[in-house]
């Protein structure tokens, strides 16, 4: 089992790239919880989370994942991810998320997705209770 | 998915897989990810199946660190708590007892839980939190096809979760082993 490995590019243009490698659990999370609030702090609020070598993440790290899109979105941003491993997408798609995050094939298109103005998918909102 | 309450520790006659006693920290928790992926998997679920089932207990002994315990970690307290995991290999299932020595608690409802994924707001003092919870308990309840607590005698609770081997006879539309993890039906 990979530790959990968050790595923030430098900033290139209005979206963020940070690579996510190895397991997200209840003890690793806080490192991505950690990575995702300073990347608020820092104003950015447009971020492509690249998940290709993402081995496992639990619901402390999915919980993760949803907090951050929320927030960002309050702020007009997005958190969107891209390279999901299918047992990930699995998890994700379990849950419901795959009908409230964006999700794409590649970091490009994850990063080109931010310049369109197309349907975005459900808000995440109190009201939403879509499970 | 069935699910009781039950009034006393469930019995069972098979000897147990795994019998392990493992400290309430989240450290250990990829250690016991492993090992239930490796005795589903050894019980004859495929690959894909076992790992959704050590999700599964994964999710549950967070909840018993994080909720029954805490979430201190396990060098700071003393007596240290424990988690008791028992993994049992019958004929037709495999049932996981997450058994811990906290104070005792019951299952929220689904149609509760069903609604906290992503939608809640921080409470009052988790401002600065940008965590959501209470996803654990629905993997848990979408991959099991069994979740059952009972208090302990000597005090705790025993979380006894059951996956069947083949699709199981009073469940409708039950997955098999092999497949792949997928919501339920409205």
């Amino acid at each position: 089992m990979k530790d959990c490995t968050i790595d923030v590019e430098p900033k290139g243009g209005a979206a963020r790239v940070v690579r996510l490698a190895g397991t997200v659990d209840a003890y690793t999370f806080p490192r991505l919880e950690f990575a995702l609030q300073e990347l608020l702090r820092g104003g950015d609020t447009q971020v492509v989370l690249v998940c290709q070598g993402l081995e496992y993440i639990s619901s402390a790290g999915l919980g993760t994942l949803i907090g951050f899109a929320r927030r960002a979105r309050e702020k007009r941003g997005d958190l969107r991810l891209a390279q999901i491993p299918p047992r990930i997408f699995q998890i994700i798609d379990l849950l419901g998320f795959s009908q409230v995050l964006e999700i794409y094939d590649s970091p490009d298109l994850a990063l080109a997705s931010f310049g369109a103005t197309g349907p975005r998918p459900a808000e995440i909102s109190p009201d939403d209770r879509k499970p | 998915m069935t699910e009781s309450h039950s009034p006393g520790p469930a019995v069972s006659t098979s000897p147990p897989l795994i019998l392990l006693r493992i400290p309430g920290d989240h450290f250990y928790q990829g250690a016991i990810r492993r090992l239930v992926a490796d005795a589903a998997h050894r019980a004859g679920f495929p690959s894909d199946a076992a790992a959704a089932i050590a999700m599964a207990v994964d999710e549950a002994c967070a909840n018993v660190v994080e909720h029954g315990y805490g979430g201190v970690p396990q060098p700071l307290r003393s007596p240290p708590p424990a988690i008791e995991l028992q993994v049992e290999d019958h004929a037709d299932r495999l049932v996981v007892s997450i058994c811990d020595s906290a104070s005792p608690y019951r299952l929220p409802a689904a149609h509760a839980e069903l609604q906290l994924p992503g939608l809640s707001r921080p409470a009052p003092g988790e401002a600065e939190s940008i965590r959501e919870r209470g996803m654990g308990l629905l993997i848990i309840r979408r991959v099991m096809d069994e979740v059952q607590l009972a208090p302990l005698p000597a005090g705790g609770n025993c979380l006894r979760l059951t996956k069947y081997k083949a699709p199981a006879p009073a469940l409708a539309g039950a997955r098999p082993p092999g497949a792949a993890v997928q919501p339920e039906t409205p």
